[in-house]
């Protein structure tokens, strides 16, 4: 049997209360509709936080699958432009990863639903490695010996 | 500005705002300008079950909420925003078992652009747990044409 389609992402109980999937195809995250998403009732809309974790988690997730990153990455800071209003529907997102040094790595998240190019939000983030706690550690030594 | 717009968008947050309902958000108190929002704990917003820590998006969350409501509660009843960007810095790590609470304020509120920032604590005011930061564009209901100039 082949795998087709988005699976829930699973492991993680914030990214299950959303409901975000992986695309293991298409290589993006989809966050289906549901109405517990909603942030304005008038128009509908998803609420801004709603459109931010997805980014965000979508994020820590791309950089958990990535080479030498064992466990969960710990956010330092994020950044998110709202660039059109997200309304009742899927909504997808790709990440990118600009700079993964030894200790730190930088993440790009794009999310949009219908077409592609007409994105809803880009985000950024910055997150220390797990792997680097030993890194760390010899830079404080090197500074506390000079 | 009076009384009865805070009182009705304080009635109105956890219809108006599914999301906010759904994850259990709460204005504990709120002035023109000037918001307090808490997110009660729950072992469904953890990022990392295994250390105990709070999912930062939860975070992210709140304090957009909470940018949301403190905009609302300086503005005319039916004014709408549309948040332009949020920024979050992350302190320290969110601790299981412990409620979320954030406080916002309104820094500026041009005709055009409201600008927030805010803090995000757990057992310290003192000692928060990340700070946000954002900016609204004012009235994303209004017509052009319609729009005061």
């Amino acid at each position: 049997m082949t795998r087709s389609g988005p699976e829930p992402v699973a492991g993680i109980p914030y990214a299950e209360l959303l409901g975000i999937q992986f695309d293991g195809v298409q290589n993006c995250f989809v966050l289906p509709f549901t109405q517990s998403l909603v942030g304005n009732a008038r128009l509908p809309a998803l609420h801004g936080g709603v459109v931010a974790g997805f980014a965000e988690t979508a994020a820590l997730l791309w950089l958990m699958r990535g080479e030498g990153v064992g466990g969960i990455p710990k956010p330092v800071d994020f950044a998110i432009d709202y660039l059109r209003s997200a309304g009742a529907n899927t909504s997808y997102a790709q990440c990118e990863v600009l700079k993964q040094g030894r200790r730190v790595a930088q993440v790009v998240t794009r999310v949009w639903q219908g077409d592609p190019t007409e994105l809803v939000a880009v985000a950024r983030m910055h997150c220390l490695l797990p792997a680097d706690a030993q890194s760390t550690l010899v830079c404080v030594d090197k500074t506390a010996s000079n | 500005m009076s009384t009865p717009h805070l009182i009705a968008l304080r009635e109105g947050f956890t219809q108006v705002v599914p999301h906010s309902h759904h994850l259990g958000q709460v204005i504990e108190t709120l002035a023109p300008g000037q918001g307090c929002l808490r997110q009660p704990y729950r072992s469904d917003l953890l990022g990392d079950a295994e250390q105990g820590l709070i999912h930062s998006s939860v975070l992210t969350s709140l304090m957009d909420s909470t940018f949301g409501v403190t905009v609302f509660s300086a503005l005319e009843a039916d004014e709408s925003i549309a948040t332009l960007d949020l920024r979050m810095d992350y302190l320290q790590p969110a601790k299981a078992d412990l409620d979320l609470w954030a406080r916002a304020r309104l820094d500026r509120l041009t005709r055009q652009v409201a600008f927030v920032s805010g803090t995000i604590w757990q057992a310290n005011e003192e000692q928060p747990v990340a700070l946000g930061r954002a900016c609204f564009m004012r009235a994303a209901n209004a017509k052009s044409a319609a729009s005061p100039t």
